[in-house]
């Protein structure tokens, strides 16, 4: 009898805690999805590897280009910064090198991006990757026009971020996309608005026909139309 | 016991057992298994509710920490911008007194510290603006009006420190400026005493941007496209659009000044448009001429900064185009191919200058003559070159061409005449008072000369002035120094930053 209740007991016990683990399991995927930990390596590619490329690069311990694409001199460029800095020689960027770094890991691979922006272009980049990643390009330069159009009109902020997290001015900052990473297509499309290019002539606003209902915005005269999107002063 | 030994050691024992004892252990076993079974189902009725009840636990915890959280950075947004409001507050107060104490200063040099104060807190007023979630529809006059106040100020200690006074009318000016900000201050200080801060807590984001208050007695926005007065905006926003509302004053002086922000320079007709109107066909031909051949559609007419035609289609090589040609004069204001894209980067010299003479050539071929290379940017594949007019071998910055080119072939892919043909006329060029060496005194010895030219400036929102140009070097940096050409004064100094793109003046 008794050894039959041990193993029952065992087993209830078991499925006690393979239970308990699950609910844990769901509670923490459910509420934290963002907690894994990444780590570059050889053969990552993206966002991170040049941020990874660019620090490593202004410090002196990498001499070869920022192309996204950790290879072998990006290897040896890390083992030589971990090498230097009393890390754990490896070649791998972990949690404990990036903060040494000075960097965060996003994560995974994003979008791996031949071009690079930094300041106030990519800010802009951001902004019209989160407002019209969708949209033709002409499309997507009129947006970053409409920032810096508005960085120049005296009724707007008068810096580019100003503009872009003035409160309530962008849907993309009230819903967090104004953070993802943009593409190639939203870098240069920053670039060429930012170099002059202004596809709107000038305009101020601008909005979607299909969802917007503000009437104010609806009575300003409209310029043109660039894929879905309505340009108006 | 024995007996209660699991039945897989059964198979281990001797076979010398009965029928009987057989039969006795198939039905122990039955019963085994039904007692097990019911154990299982009596862990799994507990175990359950169990195991909810913990994960409802945890959630509720889990729970009430978030809503903490939330509290606390809902908290601290509207701390902030409860600090925004009252910094405008504070700034628009210190504004009202400088403004006051200009009236009663006589010394120029108190004149240039008040003014620049106000430039200081008109900018920081601006950024407070920022920093409120208020209704831009609402807000947007206030907001140019500080932008203004700032801007006024500045051209005025240009021009003081140029040797000019403050005239009557600047005095009438800043009369109405005080009053404007005084009436402006006790509108925000009534909410204050109220405890009525605009919070982004009241204001849905999206909405309450372009919300409208269609209250009476408010004022409305700019006259050009003024809204609809039966319009009804969202009623949710409604109260909070209400008390946003109350900043704003009836009427804003219009200010009369030469600076980039002043209504009349924020309107200002474009200068360089040939002249008489285009039709759309005539618009068309234009094009298809100016690209040398292809087919393009119209897409549209743009009632803009500069009113244009739009076509886009295919050129001659097969190439996907877009093009714009002003409604008057029909000329081609922007020109963009379809590229292959590639790398950021400067190339070699040899490769820049060939490019470069790509871009000067096709400019030459489009009846754009003696223009001048200036500087150039290098991204995604394509080298950028902007192009400045020259008269009699002075440059006249302001009357800029793009012209991209392709790195990889060497076409060129894109044309930018925004700014010449705003700007450019033919100018009055006076002939300089000082030659170059007399100039060349007015520049810091610091910096080693390496290259002096005649360019005409820009010194204002309107107003340009002719100066040498010195490019050289210090520490290793390079600037470009202006030495006003007819007194000697030094009116502008650029650094040139030599960047992964090209060059960037600032």
């Amino acid at each position: 009898m008794s050894r039959m209740t041990k193993r029952e007991q065992t087993g209830k016990h078991l499925l006690a805690w393979a239970c308990l683990l699950l609910a844990l399991l769901v509670l923490l995927i459910i509420f934290q999805p963002s907690a894994q930990a990444a780590s570059l390596r050889r053969g990552s590619t993206g966002d991170d590897v040049i941020t990874l490329q660019k620090k490593l690069k202004n410090w002196g311990y990498y001499g070869g280009s920022v192309d996204g694409i950790f290879g072998s001199r990006t290897e040896a460029a890390v083992e030589y910064f971990q090498r230097k800095n009393g890390l754990t020689v490896d070649g791998i960027v972990g949690p404990v090198t990036a903060r040494a770094l000075g960097m965060q890991l996003t994560g995974g691979t994003t979008s791996s991006s031949k071009t690079t922006a930094s300041g106030d272009t990519y800010l802009l980049a951001q902004c019209v990757y989160a407002e019209s990643r969708d949209e033709p390009y002409k499309g997507q330069v009129a947006v970053a026009a409409v920032v810096l159009n508005r960085v120049d009109s005296s009724s707007f902020p008068n810096s580019i971020a100003g503009v872009i997290y003035q409160p309530g001015a962008f849907s993309a900052v009230d819903d967090g996309q104004i953070n993802l990473s943009p593409d190639d297509t939203a870098i240069k499309a920053a670039r060429d608005a930012l170099n002059g290019y202004d596809p709107t002539n000038g305009c101020l606003y601008y909005y979607n026909p299909s969802k917007a209902t503000n009437q104010w915005i609806r009575s300003r005269p409209i310029i043109t139309t660039i894929g879905r999107h309505v340009f108006c002063k | 016991m024995e007996q209660n030994q699991p039945p897989r050691k059964t198979g281990s024992e001797p076979e010398t057992r009965t029928g009987h004892e057989m039969e006795l252990k198939s039905t122990k076993e039955r019963a085994n298994k039904t007692r097990r079974a019911r154990r299982f189902r009596t862990v799994v009725a507990v175990a359950v509710p169990v195991l909810l009840a913990l994960a409802l636990g945890a959630a509720c915890i889990y729970a009430s920490e978030r809503s903490a959280y939330a509290e606390s950075l809902e908290r601290r947004v509207t701390s902030q911008e409860q600090d925004a409001y009252y910094q405008l507050h504070n700034n628009i107060n210190d504004m009202q007194t400088a403004l006051l104490k200009l009236k009663v200063t006589a010394s120029s040099s108190r004149h240039i510290l008040l003014l620049s104060d106000i430039w200081r807190l008109s900018g920081a007023a601006v950024a407070n603006m920022a920093a409120i979630p208020v209704s831009h529809v609402d807000t947007s006059e206030l907001n140019a009006f500080l932008v203004r106040i700032g801007d006024y100020a500045n051209t005025l200690i240009n021009r003081i420190l140029s040797g000019g006074v403050l005239a009557e009318e600047d005095y009438t000016q800043l009369d109405a400026l005080y009053e404007a900000s005084v009436q402006i201050g006790n509108k925000i200080k009534e909410r204050l005493d109220r405890g009525d801060f605009p919070s982004s807590l009241s204001v849905s984001a999206a909405d309450g941007y372009y919300a409208q208050n269609d209250s009476a007695g408010g004022s409305s926005p700019d006259q050009s496209g003024s809204p609809d007065p039966n319009d009804q905006s969202g009623e949710n926003t409604q109260s909070a659009e209400n008390s946003a509302k109350e900043e704003n004053i009836s009427d804003y002086p219009t200010l009369i000044y030469d600076g980039p922000f002043s209504e009349s320079n924020e309107k200002a007709q474009p200068r360089g448009l040939p002249e008489g109107e285009v039709d759309e066909n005539t618009a068309l031909l234009r094009a298809v001429e100016w690209l040398g051949g292809g087919n393009l559609t119209a897409s549209g007419y743009e009632e803009g900064n500069i009113p244009v035609y739009a076509f886009a289609g295919t050129d001659a090589e097969g190439r996907s185009v877009e093009i714009t040609v002003t409604k008057q004069g029909g000329a081609v204001l922007w020109m963009m191919r379809e590229t292959a894209g590639g790398a950021d980067g400067v190339p070699e010299e040899d490769v820049t200058k060939r490019l470069s003479e790509a871009a000067g050539q096709f400019l030459e071929d489009h009846g754009y003559e003696g223009m001048e290379p200036t500087y150039a940017q290098f991204y995604n594949g394509t080298a950028v070159f902007n192009f400045a007019a020259t008269q009699d071998d002075v440059i006249l910055y302001a009357d800029l061409i793009k012209v991209y080119v392709e790195e990889s072939s060497g076409a060129v892919v894109g044309m930018d005449a925004a700014n010449y043909l705003t700007s450019h006329t033919p100018r009055d060029l006076p002939s300089p008072e000082l030659d170059e060496t007399q100039a060349g005194y007015a520049v810091s010895d610091s910096l080693d000369v390496q290259s002096v030219q005649l360019a005409l400036i820009p010194k204002t929102a309107s107003t340009e002035v002719l100066c040498y140009e010195f490019k050289g070097k210090c520490s290793g940096i390079s600037f470009i120094v202006y030495i006003n050409a007819q007194t000697g004064a030094e009116e502008e100094i650029y650094q040139i930053i030599d960047s992964d793109e090209g060059q960037l003046v600032v």
